[in-house]
């Protein structure tokens, strides 16, 4: 009887043994593919222009394969809207963008003309027009700094995601939609993501959006 | 000294001039999307529908011509007429009062981004101001907060040719009536990748004595647009690339003229000026007329076409009564983008739209800027079209004229890929187009 109940707890242990060491295995598994997958190192957001400024693609990539999550998205406004090399109207200039200081990325931004969720970019230039060089670009939403919506008028207001037609489009950034009157929550999504491959906060990150007229991003 | 006018321009050196677009079309000099101008000009007024002396908002819906653009090899039709104001052209020569003037460097946008001229002729044609870069080698290989390059300020002086630095670290160029030069400078004195540059608006006499700082708060960043009477227009460019229009006085004097607007052009008596702002609807833009000595507005309009809301930019012309406005028309959505220009009149505290001619006819076509009357009444403009190959792009840019009236366009090239050219704009006001 002893003999059986010492058996049965040795069988205990091992057991007990083998189930952590399978835990842990699981858990590096788990967590190896967000580690390699830092925003930057393969990771990135790939935008795409659209045929017009309110009907581009944000696609997100992983590890250099597409994740499967994709959303709409805009840039630029009016008809030069497709010319990178117009300022405060053309789509931001082609290739890849790195976060920038001093924001980086930053979830409660509290800008005159931006609040909320960001991603902020380096300078740029399209190639065809070299000296025309584009600041003060982000990746962002229509919201207030704490992700809300403020729509005082029946117009078009700055901090409100009201209408495709009216929202998508910008001077210059990429825009994302808000969960405001039934949009999908891209914003959030593309938030998720990005905590989700161990993007952070007010921390640089190289090569993390591609943006491209329709074809593949290369790597930098 | 002879004055420069837009006759003179086409006069005198106006061969001259025309041989170096011949040249240029031959020769090609390489690059790049169009530069793109800024604006400023004189203004006008016709009868019709337009808004109410009291400023309200009106909008109306005008005739639609459809423009078709014809290219044409070498030059333009003679009777089409040239802009007022030219482009740099074959080894930076240019016309100025009849006069040829060659620059010692290639003008080059600083960091105004296209929205105001980067060559720019005094009132009085005697000088040339230009902006272009030292040690500028792009922003490939930079890290933030390392220097790009150094924007400088030259000044050509036409009689003698002699052309010398006005102000290092500085650019936007902006010559009133009475020759006082705003400008910006940059506070680190170089273009820093990627970190914020701000700037001060200052005033200088021609001989660059008496330079007052106009502007105040050393975190802005500023763009000095063009002088409406003793007013100088200039721009803080806020995150987002978002505009806020401001006029200024003198030290530390200066008014809101728009949030979110951006100056289409100037009267000629610099009484007025024409602003587009994005409209408390979004997909239509308003056109609004300020006393830029108060701010008050003395007219405003969003107008209508069948093709949708017409878009209005910076860098349109105002002659006489009538005021010329690019880009197009659209609001991209229920109505596709279509570019194009309309004219529009101010008289007596109403603004009216007498026609809009649509040119959405050339494949590649991305771009419309800088639309420009010419001494007949035509309208020139910039085209940038990319063509597509299998594995590139070849960006080109185009001149064209278009007769208004039957929206017939000739268009010639004036940069073919690798080249950039450098917008001459007149943005003094007070007189100087009838």
């Amino acid at each position: 009887m002893n003999l059986f109940i010492s058996r049965f707890r040795q069988s205990n242990v091992l057991a007990v043994l083998v189930l952590a060491v399978l835990v842990l295995v699981v858990a590096v598994l788990v967590a190896a593919p967000a580690a390699q997958a830092t925003p930057g190192n393969g990771t990135y957001m790939r935008y795409v222009h659209g045929s017009q400024p309110i009907n581009g693609g944000l696609y997100l990539y992983n590890n250099w394969s597409y994740s499967g999550i994709s959303m709409t998205a805009g840039s630029g406004t009016g008809p030069n809207w497709n010319n990178p090399c117009v300022y405060n109207e053309g789509h931001l200039p082609e290739g890849w963008y790195s976060t920038n200081a001093p924001y980086h990325h930053k979830n409660n931004l509290d800008n005159s003309e931006i609040k909320g969720r960001v991603w902020y970019l380096n300078d740029k230039a399209q190639p065809s027009c070299p000296t025309h060089i584009r600041t003060g670009l982000f990746v962002h939403t229509e919201e207030t700094k704490t992700m809300g919506q403020d729509c005082p008028t029946e117009g078009d207001d700055k901090f409100c995601w009201e209408s495709a037609a009216w929202d998508y489009r910008s001077a210059g950034c990429v825009k994302v939609s808000h969960p405001n009157n039934g949009f999908p929550d891209s914003i959030g999504v593309l938030d998720t993501w990005w905590s989700n491959q161990g993007g952070g906060h007010g921390v640089a990150y190289s090569n993390m959006l591609c943006v491209v007229h329709p074809g593949t991003c290369v790597g930098p | 000294m002879s004055r420069w006018t837009p006759e003179l321009a086409a006069e005198g050196e106006a061969m001259g001039f025309r041989r170096g677009w011949v040249l240029l079309v031959l020769v090609a000099v390489g690059v790049a999307g169009c530069a793109v101008p800024g604006l400023v000009g004189p203004y006008a007024e016709p009868p019709g529908a337009g808004s109410p002396p009291d400023g309200a908002a009106s909008s109306t819906t005008s005739r639609v011509t459809a423009g078709e653009i014809r290219i044409v090899e070498g030059v333009l039709a003679d009777d089409l007429g040239v802009a007022p104001a030219g482009f740099t052209v074959e080894e930076g020569a240019l016309s100025v009062g009849g006069r040829t003037v060659r620059l010692a460097h290639p003008p080059m946008d600083a960091l105004a981004g296209g929205l105001v001229p980067e060559v720019v002729p005094t009132f009085d044609g005697s000088a040339v101001y230009y902006t272009m870069w030292e040690s500028w080698e792009g922003l490939d290989g930079l890290e933030p907060g390392e220097i790009g390059g150094v924007p400088v300020i030259r000044r050509v002086e036409v009689a003698t040719g002699a052309d010398e630095v006005f102000r290092r670290g500085s650019y936007a160029a902006a010559v009133s009536v009475d020759g006082r030069v705003g400008y910006v400078e940059d506070l680190d004195g170089a273009y820093r990748y990627s970190v914020p540059n701000p700037t001060r608006v200052r005033v200088a006499l021609p001989d660059g004595s008496a330079d007052q700082v106009w502007s105040t708060g050393d975190d802005l960043r500023y763009v000095t647009v063009g002088w409406a009477g003793g007013a100088l227009l200039a721009y803080q460019v806020l995150e987002g690339e978002y505009p806020v229009t401001f006029a200024f006085y003198g030290p530390g004097e200066s008014r809101l003229l728009s949030d979110g607007g951006v100056v289409v052009a100037i009267s000629p008596d610099g009484s007025k000026a024409l602003l587009v702002e994005p409209g408390a609807i979004a997909d239509k833009t308003h056109f609004v007329v300020v006393d830029p000595t108060d701010g008050s507005v003395l007219a405003s309009a969003d107008f209508s076409t069948p093709l949708g809301p017409v878009q209005g930019t910076y860098a349109g012309d105002w002659v006489g009564d009538r005021i010329v406005v690019g880009p197009g028309a659209g609001d991209g959505d229920r109505y596709p983008y279509v570019f194009g220009f309309a004219i529009l009149t101010y008289r007596e505290g109403s603004l009216s739209l007498e026609r809009f001619v649509t040119l959405d006819e050339v494949s590649g076509m991305v771009s419309l800027t800088s639309p420009r009357f010419t001494p007949e009444g035509n309208v020139w403009l910039q085209v940038t079209v990319v063509m597509t190959g299998s594995d590139s792009e070849v960006w080109n840019c185009w001149e064209a004229v278009c007769d208004p009236e039957s929206g017939s366009c000739q268009a010639v090239t004036l940069a073919r890929d690798g080249g950039e050219f450098a917008p001459v704009v007149d943005n003094w006001s007070g007189g100087g187009r009838p």
